[in-house]
């Protein structure tokens, strides 16, 4: 009896020293910052739980914040919340692989309630829906179905992760790219812009109007910007943490701009609109490029500096120059023989840029590439010749290590507008946004309209008298060689767009109009207007769709030079001829009775073989 | 819905009866040999000989001589008791305060609501119906010896059989009571969570409020695709997490033919030139699984569109199952249909041939068996359900679904001798993982051929009469898309008889869970018996984890013994875990691994065996028949009843003799 009591004596006591260190530790966060003073240190270090919890953004701590469903589900597992988790997405992988939508979604929604704090399920889940889910529907209004089901999984994450940016940032992802970059983003995209209850339900979140474009309605990539410009509001006012690099995370926001012109183009006549879009796109991408960017080894820059640095750069080597006039010219005749250019390479230098064919410009970049490498070495002799020179030598080693630092920074900086392509969209939304652009873009989709409807010819009235035609509706074809014709002086003015993007549209079109010809029976052009496109896809070997290419044109003229004559042509036609012709006279004389002579054929079947 | 197997109680009940009869037997040879050893170690063994036999000799009478009456007071006891411990009440609570806080957790949004509400009530009451059998059953007895008031008990003249009996019916009694109110509860949780009302969207509940639709593009003003002969179209307002379209179809019939079901939602009626009836009637499209009724009053655009309340969602479909289906491969020779390498293989897929092989044979035959008329009743329409699976191996047209097509055949007993009925085939757009409803016109147009093939004649015949004169039929299942495949199980295709009462189906839902509720309640009881509370627990709860994964774990003892499972079984599991050797590393051959492998065979051999002793609640569930809307068919049922009859037989007589072998029963 007497061990009994003071078993439980100890017990107790030993339940009460326990009871210290988790009451010091589990005080909230509140109540140490209250006490003040010297001590408030100490406190707040004692208040770990409360720390950790603000720390990992666990704590729902206004009573708003609290889910009764979440923490009901918390509770009711028994701290078996690991289990309870383990289970509940063993069940949702199993009603997935047994196809059964609904259940994997209600086991989602359970799933999610008990760890709502954890990005990736969010994610993960999320994706499930939009992407993996939505495929396996046939039907593109239940895939769309599926999609918005992901989206509107992931808004119900926000109110718990409401400081991380990466919830948004997957908004904006799921709605610009899912929506506008499937196979059925025609699809997606139309039901999208008269989806009114879908954008009821953003409201809460992003006001509608914010992703409305004149004429063309409610725009999924406007909305995924609207998402990213939430997480850069986030990051900016220091609420969240930003979990990516500034290069990347600066970048989606005008991305989706430019986006979102990109996908009006593709479905609509290019017009003031859509090249407003551009304008609107190409700002936001110019005020990326003029924001300062941290690397992660926290050097800062920003991605339009290039050009200033290459103003300073001309700058400097003009300084360096004027210490030792005429040195570098001289330098750079050495330095062409020293590269081992070539004759062809030399001459592609000689050319202009814009005048340049696909082989050319190959050779070009081959030897700037390595002219640029001497360049440099230049640079030094310069330096080093005026560095015997007492007045100028200390002068010419500063400029030269300027110089050595511009280049260096060109070098970094580039690298990183590589990265993600500034310099290209850039471009891209000057030309776009311009005229000439979208004249090539408009005639281009008129001819894909009629292509649509199957109207690839001309549609024409025939003055008998005159002998002229007189167009009444231009057909796919024609519309087509118009557009080409003037992407070539968009493409002649911006040589630098002969890759990317836009000349994959342009290459499709080029297909299409190829393989309308072939079914009109009509030869490739040899003066076809984007002939340089396609010998510079040949050369860099993305001439998937195997289009003709010059050197295709040459071969076939020339083999029609080599025909000797018509007889020769035809020489296989005519004895075949002969053949048959023998063979009804053979036949002729076994049955007289026929009435039908075969040798009167005789001229109409060799000249249909002629034709 | 999945459908796995298709019981037969009559073939299933020959099986069983001589499962149960083998472990019958076993379980005798096993228990006299047992109790013969424990009552030498105890007796000696020359007295343990009469002792086992003195207990085989009373249980004759003691079975034959069981008095209800005695049982009847017994049970009533156990009431009381089982009143007084407060578990029903706890339960009841626990399933109130669950029912109160379960729309919290119910997807207000979710495409099928029916079946979140039905499988949340169906599985919160399992679970709470279960552990309180459990709680009930694992310490009455227990307690009642423990606390000596069984002596207040066996000293009347009372049999152990009755004891037993007695207790599973109070028990059983007790739980049947709460069952009954948790499932009326249910009902009206989830008829009152499910109905909805919904407005025209519009400036007036009038037909002004609808716009018309374009011929050529067939979109609404979402730009989803509308039903075929839609020329008017509306929308309801978002309630309870979903609109409904509203359209006005232009339903062109014969003179001569039926007029339109419901009469109320006809908007205008014109006869045409040709003598066909239009009928432009105002239906609301059907989302998730239920539709509204409309009423129309008045006559063009002024006229009123009133919507009624949901419907559809509490149906009890009684299908009509094909007895055979034969897949054939592009060829036309016999195969398990084309798996096209989903994880789940529980459709096989026919393809539509393609550019070189454009006849492609690929089909899957349904042959229905008893297709009478009497079935279905004098119809002019039979209404086929598919939930078809669909695989496309390019992107083809987006905006089209795929294209399949089905045939009727007649399915003669001698082809050689006896003519055939073949019908045109009837193409129709698939639409996956949804329920389609065709109604097939039961005049087919066809021809009648003869066994070698001759055209004897060409024109319309009967299904019923022609085709089906035996009562036989075969309907084939064709992709007419290339290179693009439709999935399909046995399940999934079936001609709708008639519909079951919702209620009554439930109470067939429920019943399911009252045979699980007995049988817990009759292990509990008997292992009651011999074992103490904490452990009858445990055991209880072990058999109910395996009676709920019974097909599960068979099938992948199966796969372990046939070799076709990576990993083996538990030994070689154990030596691969302390070796650190994952599942696919090939053990070095030589006579361990044999050893452990042949050992492993043994064990997992005897798991299997074992799972036998564990109920099947795979057979007692009917779950997923309320959730989906299908009625739970005769065979179903007394299988379960059997099973449950099988264990409460076998559990009481363990449990009689193991009462039996104690002190206090004597």
């Amino acid at each position: 009896m007497n061990n009994t009591f003071a078993r439980k004596i100890i017990y107790i006591a030993l339940i009460g020293i326990l009871l210290i260190p988790l009451s010091l530790i589990s005080r909230p966060a509140s109540r140490a910052a209250l006490v003040g003073g010297d001590d408030e240190a100490g406190n707040k270090s004692l208040a770990k739980l409360a720390q950790l919890r603000d720390k990992y953004e666990l704590s729902q701590a206004k009573m708003m914040e609290i889910d009764p469903a979440s923490e009901t589900m918390k509770l009711a597992s028994l701290g078996l919340r690991g289990v309870a988790v383990n289970m509940l997405w063993m069940q949702a992988i199993e009603h997935k692989k047994k196809e059964n939508w609904d259940q994997m979604a209600s086991t989602l929604n359970a799933l999610i309630k008990i760890q709502p704090n954890f990005i990736k399920v969010w994610e993960y889940q999320a994706h499930n829906m939009s992407y993996n889910i939505s495929v396996e529907f046939d039907d593109y209004e239940y895939r769309y179905h599926w999609v918005k089901k992901g989206i509107n999984f992931l808004t119900e994450g926000i109110p718990y992760n409401y400081t991380d940016h990466r919830m948004t940032d997957n908004l904006g992802f799921f709605s610009g790219m899912k929506i506008g970059r499937s196979d059925e983003r025609f699809q997606f995209r139309r039901l999208f812009r008269a989806d009114s209850d879908f954008h009821e339900q953003m409201r809460e979140w992003v006001e509608p109007d914010s992703y409305f474009t004149r004429e063309y309605e409610y725009d999924n990539w406007l909305l995924a910007y609207q998402w990213y410009d939430r997480s850069r509001n986030l990051v900016a006012s220091e609420i969240g943490q930003q979990h990516i690099s500034d290069m990347m995370f600066l970048r989606k926001r005008p991305m989706q701009m430019i986006n979102a012109a990109g996908g009006l183009q593709d479905e609509f006549k290019t017009e003031e609109t859509i090249q407003e879009s551009w304008r609107a796109g190409g700002e936001e991408w110019k005020e990326y490029g003029e924001r300062e960017i941290r690397n992660s080894q926290g050097l800062t820059f920003t991605l339009e500096s290039l050009a200033e640095l290459d103003v300073k750069l001309t700058r400097l080597r003009a300084e360096l120059d004027e210490m030792i006039p005429g040195v570098r010219d001289e330098l750079m005749q050495d330095v062409k023989q020293q590269a081992n250019l070539t004759n062809s390479e030399k001459e592609a230098l000689q050319i202009p840029v814009d005048e340049r064919d696909d082989e050319q410009l190959a050779l070009a970049r081959e030897a700037n590439q390595r002219l640029l490498k001497i360049d440099r070495e230049i640079d030094l002799k310069i330096m080093t010749f005026a560095n015997k020179e007492a007045q100028t030598g200390r002068k010419a080693l500063r400029v030269y290590e300027e110089i050595r630092k511009v280049l260096d920074q060109m070098k970094f900086i580039e690298s990183y507008s590589g990265t993600v392509n500034y310099q290209y969209w850039k471009l891209r939304t000057i030309t776009e946004a311009g005229n000439a652009a979208a004249g090539a873009r408009q005639s281009m989709f008129d001819a894909s309209e009629m292509k649509r409807r199957s109207i690839f010819d001309d549609e024409y009235l025939f003055d008998q008298e005159t002998g002229e035609k007189n167009i009444i509706q231009e057909g796919a074809i024609s519309l087509y060689l118009d557009s080409f014709r003037k992407w070539k002086d968009v493409l002649d003015e911006f040589p630098r767009l002969y890759e990317g993007e836009m000349a994959d549209d342009i290459t499709d079109a080029v297909k299409n109009y190829y393989d309308m010809i072939r079914v009109s029976g009509i030869e490739w052009p040899t003066d076809f207007p984007l002939q340089n496109l396609i010998d510079f896809r040949a050369a860099e070997g993305t001439n998937y769709d195997k289009l003709p290419t010059t050197e295709d044109i040459m071969e076939r003229e020339s083999g029609r030079e080599d025909m000797d004559s018509p007889d020769d042509l035809f020489k296989g036609a005519i004895e075949a001829n002969d053949k048959a012709k023998a063979e009804a006279a053979e036949e002729e004389t076994e049955a007289p009775d026929e009435t039908e002579d075969p040798g009167e054929r005789e001229p109409d079947t060799a000249s249909d073989d002629s034709n | 819905m999945v459908v796995e197997s298709f019981p037969n109680f009559v073939e299933w009940i020959n099986s069983a009866i001589l499962l149960f009869l083998g472990i019958g037997v076993a379980a005798t040879v096993l228990g006299i040999f047992f109790g013969y050893v424990v009552a030498s170690f105890r007796h000696g063994a020359f007295e343990a000989f009469y002792i086992v036999a003195q207990v085989i000799s009373q249980a004759i009478p003691d079975l034959l001589g069981t008095a209800p009456r005695r049982v009847w007071a017994i049970a009533r006891l156990a009431i009381k008791e089982a009143m007084r411990r407060r578990v029903i009440l706890v339960t009841f609570g626990i399933f109130a305060l669950a029912l109160l806080f379960g729309g919290w957790f119910m997807n207000a949004g979710s495409d099928h609501p029916d079946r979140i509400y039905v499988n949340f009530v169906l599985w919160g009451t399992q679970l709470l119906v279960l552990l309180m059998g459990l709680l009930l059953s694992a310490f009455s007895l227990p307690e009642d010896i423990k606390n000596k008031t069984i002596y207040t008990v066996v000293t009347k003249p009372v049999r152990s059989t009755e004891i037993v009996l007695g207790r599973i019916l109070g028990f059983g009694l007790l739980g049947t009571a709460l069952l009954a109110l948790m499932g009326l509860i249910s009902f009206m949780f989830v008829w009152r969570g499910l109905s909805h009302e919904h407005q025209v969207v519009g400036d007036t509940q009038t037909v002004a409020s609808l716009y018309e639709i374009d011929p050529d593009t067939m979109l609404d003003q979402y730009g989803k695709r509308v039903s075929p002969g839609c020329i008017m179209a509306g929308e309801t307002s978002f309630d309870s997490g979903h609109r409904h379209r509203i359209e006005v179809i232009k339903d062109i019939r014969d003179e001569n033919s039926k007029q339109p079901q419901d009469p109320r939602n006809i908007l205008k009626t014109t006869k045409r030139s040709d003598g066909k009836i239009v009928y432009e009637r105002v239906v609301v499209v059907p989302y998730g699984g239920h539709s509204h009724p409309v009423t129309v009053n008045g006559e063009g655009n002024d006229a009123t569109l009133t919507i009624g309340p949901a419907g559809g969602y509490f149906r009890a479909r009684v299908p009509v199952y094909s007895d055979f289906l034969q897949f054939h491969d592009r060829q036309g020779r016999e195969s398990s249909g084309i798996d096209v390498g989903r994880e789940w293989r529980y459709r096989s897929y026919v393809d539509g041939g393609n550019r070189l092989t454009q006849n492609s044979l690929s089909r899957a035959m349904f042959d229905f068996e008893d297709f009478n008329v009497s079935r279905f009743g004098d119809r002019d329409t039979l209404p086929l359900e598919m939930t078809l699976s669909v695989f496309r191996t390019y992107k083809g047209d987006i905006e089209k679904r795929v294209i399949g097509s089905l045939q009727f055949e007649s399915l003669v007993d001698d082809d050689s001798v006896e003519d055939r009925f073949i019908a045109e085939p009837i193409v129709f757009e698939t639409d996956e993982y949804n329920l389609q409803v065709l109604p097939i016109p039961r005049i087919q147009s066809g021809r009648k051929v003869s066994p070698d093939g001759t055209v004897l004649e060409e024109g319309k015949f009967d299904l019923f009469k022609d085709f089906a004169a035996n009562g036989k039929i075969r309907l084939i299942l064709r992709c007419e898309d290339f290179n693009q495949y439709i999935g399909v199980a046995r399940a999934d295709l079936y001609f709708r008889a008639t519909d079951d009462l919702f209620w009554w189906n439930f109470v067939k839902g429920y019943v399911g869970i009252w045979c699980m509720m007995i049988i817990i309640i009759a292990m509990g009881v008997a292992l009651s018996t011999f074992l103490s509370s904490p452990v009858v627990m445990l055991s209880t709860l072990v058999i109910i984890v395996v009676g709920f994964f019974t097909t599960e774990i068979r099938k992948l003892a199966r796969d372990l013994f046939a070799g076709e499972e990576s990993g083996g079984g538990p030994i070689e599991s154990l030596f691969r875990i302390l070796t650190q050797k994952n599942m696919e590393v090939h053990l070095e051959t030589g006579v361990g691994t044999t050893l452990m492998e042949q050992i492993d065979k043994g064990l997992v051999f005897m798991l299997e065996k074992l799972t036998y002793l564990a109920p099947d609640f795979g057979k007692l569930n009917f779950s997923d028949f309320l959730t989906y809307g299908y009625s739970v068919d005769q065979n179903r049922m007394f299988v379960a009843l059997a099973i449950t009859f099988g264990f409460c037989l076998g559990l009481s007589i363990l449990g009689y003799f193991c009462l039996k072998t104690r002190e206090i029963a004597k």
